[in-house]
């Protein structure tokens, strides 16, 4: 069995599409995970790394998980002109794979909007459609965010981030009124802000009234909680007015840049031990890849037999289908893991030196434990489908079939900072190196996931089997196909 | 060469790859407008469906169009046939060239029918010529290395690479316009992939 097994291995990286996969995987690591590792290390000192140790332990302030009055009012009013904009052009966006949607509503269901929104507002619907102040502009080019103009971003704003990409950030925007005024000071534009610009604006609203930029909720927030979740079940899966959306938007998120606090700083330090994070960190840049390319390697495997037209030497041998499909998908899946696993080792080798120069204790086995626990599973159950497929009709459809899990089955935007598992998730995501109580507090739910992942790939694989079986006995021949050995036979070794 | 020949050649090479070409790029097209969202589109959003979502028909459409003569033994048959191969690997490629641009077409009248607006013809070629560049990119892999899977995967890589705004910016066609890198590595790929195409029959 072990001389298949390594004769299998052997295949596989002899296989031009296995050095492809590593040489995706190598192109993340290289671009984007170690030099996220980098330059982490090399902001030790920065009040928003996660290695910032401050003197006397003043760290940044705790976002309190009860959200106090100014946050509730921030998101109030932030979404209910976001709404109000919607329903203007009716226009509404969502997230069910990942992918931007846009739903035009129906009267009925504009209607109910409308409803809404005069129970948020108070406003009638001329008000709400804009028509008393003139405005009533529906331009889905610009943003309206608050007043009536729009955020525009001037030639030479923006920067270039380590990685080389061109980033904006929130100051870089200009407000420009509609009417005529001067441009105002930058709002944060009710994106991914920190508390302190949500403040702000918040209090600025008080001070600073604007001609049509005062709102007032009328609803409590118990209330508006209750209108956002009809409204997103009426837009579709992941609006922009779930509350997963709302609260990562309005009350921040730990991929944000701000402060760590001390939680946040012990989380890394005890709960993580430094290179837990960066081993999650590492699972989730390299889920992308591992959620499709695996599919090529096991698929190449098993039509080399019909390549080369080995079919009718394979088929009536002694070795049982079991042991045939096992020990090939085994070799696949080890061969798809050994990258996975060698790849972190630099980063893992750098951050134990860290440690051991700072008197920092670190896991040595966190990268393995991870890559075992996220990615493992995903990987078995991707090349568990390719298998299936590829035994069944015997040609590349496993490779289109895995593309479209891998176009549909990439996680939305509410779980990219991890800690919101569902039980069906192909792959975690957990795109901050903070977060570690979050995981922690939805352990079980991501536990049941993975198990429920591996639980399938191995029932697929049991399908596989039987699939094989029969197609040597003569079975499962689509069309006019002849069997590979031309006759139904019984093997000797099921007799 | 008698006109019935020519139809016969044509005909038999349809059918030879109608299945897994124009079967799986069909099905892509009917999933689209499930995951992406495809109704009242402004030309930006259009755009960007066009060639972030359909172009990716370009997989089905180029990459397995040298397969058949990819299994092993058929390099001795394919040898000893009087008519050049690569007129056949060109034929090929024309005919789903022809198929591609029909689905395109259709979808964008689907997109339109939705309420998107968009220049339909310049996008429908633009979004050609992307759909071409992600296809000629697996189709070249697959005749250098006498695999399609390679191809496939080869098609895909180039696909996430272009995700990437720096780079990806030169080849986004239906947003910004069909440049002339493009045209030079469509030429440059279409006419190494003629080249390549009979070595990957020899070499499987």
């Amino acid at each position: 069995m072990m001389s298949l097994f390594e004769m299998e291995c052997k295949k596989t990286a002899r296989s031009i599409l296995y050095w492809v996969l590593v040489l995706a995987l190598l192109s993340v690591v290289f671009f984007q995970y170690d030099p996220a590792v980098e330059s982490e290390l090399r902001r030790t000192g920065d009040p928003a790394s996660v290695f910032y140790n401050a003197p006397g332990g003043n760290y940044g302030a705790e976002r309190s998980s009860v959200p106090d009055e100014a946050m509730e009012q921030a998101m109030m009013t932030g979404a209910t002109k976001l709404l109000m904009y919607n329903y203007r052009s009716n226009s509404y966006q969502y997230y069910p794979f990942g992918y931007v949607k846009e739903k035009t509503m129906s009267e009925k269901e504009q209607a109910a909007i409308l409803r809404y929104l005069t129970e948020l507002t108070g406003l009638t619907e001329q008000g709400l459609a804009g028509a008393a102040d003139g405005t009533g502009n529906t331009n889905i080019e610009d943003i309206p965010i608050s007043g009536d103009g729009a955020f525009i971003l001037e030639p030479g704003k923006g920067s270039t981030n380590e990685n080389g990409q061109f980033v904006i950030e929130p100051e870089d925007w200009q407000y420009v009124p509609n009417d005529g005024t001067s441009p105002e000071t930058p709002e944060v534009p009710g994106g991914l802000s920190d508390r302190q610009a949500v403040e702000d604006e918040a209090a600025s609203s008080e001070t600073l009234p604007r001609a049509n930029d005062s709102l007032e909720i009328q609803v409590s927030f118990e209330r508006f909680k209750e209108i956002m979740e009809e409204v997103d079940r009426l837009i579709g899966h992941n609006s922009y007015f779930s509350w997963t959306m709302l609260t990562l938007y309005y009350f921040g998120n730990d991929m944000e840049e701000a402060p760590v606090t001390e939680r946040q700083h012990r989380e890394f330090y005890e709960g993580d031990r430094v290179t837990g994070a960066f081993a999650r960190y590492y699972c989730d840049s390299i889920s992308s890849v591992v959620l499709f390319l695996p599919a090529f390697g096991i698929v190449d495997l098993m039509l080399r037999d019909k390549r080369c037209k080995m079919q009718g030497l394979t088929y009536p041998r002694t070795i049982s289908s079991a042991k045939m499909i096992c020990i090939r998908y085994a070799a696949a899946v080890c061969m798809a893991m050994l990258p996975v696993l060698v790849l972190p080792v630099k980063s893992l080798l750098v951050l134990m030196r860290y440690c051991t120069v700072n008197g920092v204790q670190a896991d040595g086995l966190a990268f393995i434990k991870y890559t075992l626990a996220w990615i493992l599973p995903t990987v078995l159950l991707m090349m568990a489908l390719s298998l299936l497929v590829t035994v069944l009709l015997e040609n590349h459809t496993a490779i289109l079939f895995t593309g479209l899990i891998w176009l549909v089955g990439r996680p939305s935007i509410d779980k990219l900072a991890g800690g919101n598992y569902d039980l069906f998730d192909l792959i975690i995501r957990h795109n901050t190196l903070k977060g570690y109580g979050r995981m922690m507090e939805n352990i079980q739910m991501l536990a049941w996931n993975r198990i429920a992942i591996s639980l399938a790939a191995f029932a697929l694989v049991g399908l596989s089997v039987l699939v094989y079986g029969r197609k040597r006995k003569g079975g499962l021949i689509f069309g006019n196909r002849k069997p590979a050995h031309n006759h139904r036979l019984k093997l000797s070794s099921e007799r | 060469m008698e006109t019935g020949n020519l139809l016969t050649i044509i005909g038999s090479n349809f059918r030879l790859n109608v299945k897994r070409t124009l079967f799986p790029a069909i099905l892509l097209l009917f999933v689209i407008p499930l995951i992406y969202g495809t109704s009242s589109l402004d030309s930006m959003k259009s755009a960007d469906c066009l060639e972030r979502m359909v172009a990716l028909i370009g997989l089905p459409m180029f990459v397995p169009l040298l397969m058949p003569e990819q299994g092993g033994g058929m390099d001795a048959i394919v040898t000893l046939r009087p008519f050049p191969y690569r007129i056949i690997a060109a034929l090929r490629i024309t005919l789903s060239l022809v198929c591609t641009a029909a689905l395109i077409l259709a979808f964008e009248g689907y997109m339109r029918i939705g309420g998107c607006t968009f220049p339909a013809s310049v996008f429908a070629l633009r979004t050609l010529a992307v759909t071409m560049t992600l296809g000629f990119a697996g189709l070249l892999a697959s005749a250098v290395s006498g695999n399609t899977a390679v191809g496939f995967l080869v098609s895909f890589c180039w696909y996430c690479v272009l995700q990437v705004e720096s780079i990806g910016a030169v080849f986004k066609s239906v947003s910004n316009g069909i440049s002339i890198y493009q045209v030079l590595l469509l030429s440059g790929s279409g006419a190494a992939i003629l080249f390549f195409s009979v070595k990957s029959v020899r070499k499987s």
